[in-house]
C-alpha cells in the first residue's frame, strides 16, 4: 500500500508567507520532485520485494559506479554513461519498470542535471574570465601580504571559505568557485578539488539557510524539533571537525596538524560550536552567522606571527610556486581588481538570497516541466508533475556566477588586461571542459532517477532497516544518509528520500527520533565529499575532467572515517539520551 | 573520421542528443507515449558515446604517441 507524503502548497499571497523561509521553500520544492501544486508520492510501502537478492541487485548500479571511477579509472562522462544502463537493466528486468517509467525518469534526470549544469558552465566562464586577466597570478603573489603560510592559505580557502560560500549559495557553487582558486594558488589540482569537497561537506545541512533542515520539517513528523536539531548540529560538529584535520593532514601529515592544531580549534568552536548554539534558536542561521564568523577569524588568526610565515613543513599537495616564480613577469595589479568578480559575486549572492524582498520579487520568474504519473509492476508509484524541478532564472546560483563573470569581464577588459584572441582561448577552454562535466552529470542524476523511480533506492534502505537489530541500526543510519546524498549530490534531496524510512524505522526499532533523524542529516552532509556529481563540477571547473577517480580515492578515506564516528557518536548519544 | 576521434565533439554529440531528448519525454508525457519511447532512445544513444569513444583512440592519444 502506497504511503503518500503530502508537501503543502506555497503560499500564493505574499502576505501568508515567512519572510526568510520564502526563498528556502521555493528552494526546496524546486530540487527535490515537488512542486507548488502537486504531491509528491512516495511508495514506501509498495509492493516491492524485499529480499538479499534484490537489495544486492539494487546496490549493483553504485557498485559499478565506483569501480569504474575508482578503481578502473574511467572518467566520470564514461563511467555515468555506464551507470545508467546498468540501472536502467536492473530497474526494467527486476523492478518491473517500463519503458515509461524509464523514459520519464531520464526527463526528470537530465532535467535535473540542467540544475546542476546552469552553475557548472557560468563557474567555468568566472574562471575564464579571471584567468585571462592574469588575476590567479596576482591572487598568487597578492595573498602573501596576508600569509606566507601555505597551510594557513588551504585552511582559509579549503575550509572556512567554501564553508561561507556553502552558508549562502550551496548547490556546488562553493566547489565550482573554490576549486579553481585553490589551482590559481598553485595547488595540485586533484587536490583542489578534494579538499573544498570534503571542507564544505559539514555546511551541506543547514547552510544555504538551511535548506536541508526546513525540507526535513516537511517530511517527517518530529517528535521535538529542537531537541532534533540540537542532536543534528552536535553530530554535524564531528565532520566539521575531522574535514579540519584532514585537509591539515593532507597538507603536511603529522606536522601539519600538528600546526594546524590551534587555528582548527578555533575555527570548529565557531562553526561546530557557533552551529550547535544557535540551532536549537534558529536553525535557518545557524549555519550562515558561524561560517561568517570564521571567516574574519581566520583572517585575524593570519596576522599571528606563527601563521604569518612561510611553514617549515614539507607539503605534495602544492606545485612549485604553480610552475611560475614571483618574480617572473605578470600582470601587475591590485590583489582587490583581480579578485573584483569574486567580491561582486558574495554581494550579488547576499543581495539576492539573504535579503527576503529582493529574493521573494525574484523568485516569481522559473521554468518547470510537466511529466506524467507513471507507476511500476510492484507499485511504486510517482505522481504527475505539472511543475517539476521549478528552476527560479533570476535567483538561481548560475545567474549569480553568470552576472560575476560579466562584471568581471567588463572590469578587466576596461582595465585592458585581455590579450589577443581572449576570446578563443576562452570558448575553448570552456567548451573542452565543460561537456565532459555535463554529460556526467546527466549520467550521475538519470541513474538516479532511475533507481528512485524503480524503487531500488527504498529497496537499498529499507533492507538495511528491516533486517539490522536496533543499535547497528543507529551505526548505519548516517550511512543510508550518505547513500542519499551519493546519489543525488544533495543533503536535502538525501532527506527528503530517506528521512521518513529513518523516521518509521526509528520508530519500529524504539530508538531515539531525533538522534536517527541526524544520523541522517549528518550523513547526507558527509555524502556530499564523495557524490560524483560533486565531484564533476570541481573537476570541471578544475580543468581535470576525467580524473574523477583520483579525487574520489582522496575524499573517500574522509567520508568513510566520518561515518564510522558519527555512527558510533549516534549509538552513544541514543545511549545518553534514551 | 577525424570527428570520430575528436573527444570534444563526441562529448559535444552526446550532451546535444541528451539536450533533445528531454523535451522529447515531456512531449510524449503530455500526449503520445510514443514520444517517451522516442525520448528514452535518444537519451540511450547520447550515453552511449561516451562508452563507446573510449574504444575509439582519440587524437590526443596518437600525439601521445
Amino acid at each position: 500500500m502506497a504511503r503518500e507524503l503530502s508537501i503543502p502548497p506555497y503560499p500564493r499571497k505574499a502576505s501568508e508567507r515567512r519572510p526568510v523561509t520564502a526563498w528556502v521553500y521555493a528552494t526546496h520544492c524546486k530540487r527535490h520532485r515537488s512542486d507548488t501544486t502537486a504531491k509528491a508520492v512516495i511508495s514506501v510501502e509498495s509492493d516491492l520485494p524485499i529480499t538479499l537478492a534484490n537489495w544486492l541487485l539494487a546496490l549493483v548500479p553504485i557498485i559499478v559506479l565506483l569501480i569504474l571511477l575508482v578503481v578502473l579509472r574511467w572518467t566520470a562522462a564514461q563511467a555515468g554513461a555506464v551507470g545508467f544502463f546498468t540501472a536502467a537493466l536492473i530497474a526494467w528486468l527486476v523492478f518491473q519498470s517500463d519503458t515509461g517509467v524509464l523514459a520519464v525518469a531520464t526527463g526528470k534526470g537530465v532535467w535535473d542535471g540542467v540544475f546542476i549544469l546552469l552553475v557548472v558552465w557560468p563557474a567555468l566562464m568566472l574562471y575564464e574570465v579571471s584567468d585571462k586577466a592574469g588575476a590567479f597570478d596576482v591572487l598568487r603573489k597578492g595573498i602573501t601580504k596576508f600569509t606566507e603560510s601555505k597551510l594557513m592559505l588551504t585552511l582559509a580557502f579549503g575550509w572556512v571559505f567554501v564553508c561561507f560560500l556553502q552558508g549562502i549559495a550551496g548547490f556546488g557553487t562553493p566547489i565550482a568557485i573554490v576549486a579553481p582558486l585553490l589551482v590559481g594558488l598553485g595547488m595540485r589540482p586533484v587536490m583542489a578539488v578534494a579538499i573544498p569537497l570534503i571542507g564544505h561537506s559539514f555546511a551541506n545541512m543547514f547552510g544555504t539557510l538551511a535548506v536541508g533542515w526546513l525540507a526535513t520539517l516537511q517530511v517527517v513528523e518530529l517528535n521535538n524539533q529542537q531537541a532534533t536539531a540540537l542532536e543534528t548540529a552536535a553530530l554535524l560538529w564531528i565532520p566539521n571537525l575531522l574535514s579540519g584535520l584532514a585537509i591539515a593532514w593532507m597538507y603536511g601529515r603529522g606536522k601539519g596538524v600538528m600546526k594546524a592544531l590551534p587555528v582548527i580549534g578555533v575555527i570548529t568552536l565557531i562553526h561546530g560550536g557557533g552551529q550547535l548554539a544557535l540551532a536549537g534558536v534558529n536553525p535557518i542561521i545557524s549555519n550562515f552567522i558561524p561560517t561568517t564568523v570564521a571567516l574574519g577569524a581566520i583572517l585575524a588568526l593570519m596576522r599571528i606571527p606563527a601563521y604569518n610565515k612561510p611553514d617549515d613543513i614539507e607539503t605534495d599537495i602544492f606545485e612549485d610556486s604553480g610552475g611560475k616564480t614571483e618574480d617572473e613577469d605578470g600582470p601587475e595589479y591590485s590583489l582587490t581588481l583581480a579578485m573584483s568578480p569574486y567580491f561582486v559575486l558574495i554581494a550579488v549572492s547576499l543581495l539576492v538570497l539573504v535579503v527576503p524582498p529582493v529574493n521573494e520579487y525574484l523568485g516569481r520568474f522559473g521554468i518547470g516541466l510537466p511529466f506524467p504519473a507513471v507507476e511500476t509492476g510492484y507499485g511504486v508509484a510517482q505522481a504527475a508533475e505539472e511543475n517539476y524541478g521549478d528552476i527560479e532564472i533570476f535567483t538561481h546560483p548560475g545567474l549569480l556566477l553568470l552576472f560575476s563573470a560579466a562584471a568581471g569581464y567588463a572590469i578587466f577588459r576596461a582595465k585592458g588586461l585581455y590579450k589577443e584572441g581572449f576570446g578563443k582561448n576562452a570558448w575553448s577552454g570552456l567548451v573542452g571542459n565543460a561537456l565532459p562535466a555535463s554529460v556526467a552529470v546527466l549520467g550521475f542524476l538519470t541513474l538516479s532517477t532511475i533507481m528512485d523511480h524503480s524503487g531500488m533506492t527504498t529497496v537499498l534502505a529499507q533492507g538495511i532497516a528491516d533486517v539490522a537489530p536496533p543499535m547497528v541500526y543507529a551505526f548505519a543510519a548516517n550511512w543510508i544518509g550518505i547513500l542519499g546524498a551519493f546519489m543525488t549530490s544533495s543533503n536535502t534531496a538525501s532527506n527528503i528520500l530517506f528521512g521518513p524510512l529513518q523516521s518509521e524505522a526509528a520508530s519500529a526499532a524504539a530508538l531515539n527520533q531525533s538522534a536517527i533523524i541526524g544520523a541522517q542529516s549528518t550523513g547526507g552532509a558527509i555524502g556530499n565529499a564523495i557524490a560524483p556529481a560533486n565531484v564533476v563540477l570541481g573537476t570541471g571547473t578544475a580543468k581535470i575532467s576525467g580524473q574523477e577517480g583520483a579525487v574520489l580515492r582522496k575524499t573517500l578515506p574522509y567520508a568513510a572515517a566520518a561515518a564510522v564516528l558519527v555512527g558510533i557518536a549516534t549509538v552513544a548519544l541514543i545511549a545518553f539520551t534514551g | 573520421m577525424s570527428l570520430l576521434r575528436n573527444q570534444t565533439a563526441l562529448q559535444g554529440i552526446a550532451f546535444v542528443l541528451l539536450m533533445v531528448s528531454l523535451p522529447v519525454v515531456v512531449l510524449g508525457g503530455l500526449g503520445d507515449e510514443l514520444w517517451l519511447l522516442v525520448g528514452l532512445a535518444v537519451a540511450a544513444v547520447g550515453f552511449l558515446i561516451p562508452p563507446l569513444a573510449k574504444l575509439v583512440p582519440s587524437e590526443d592519444d596518437e600525439e601521445d604517441e
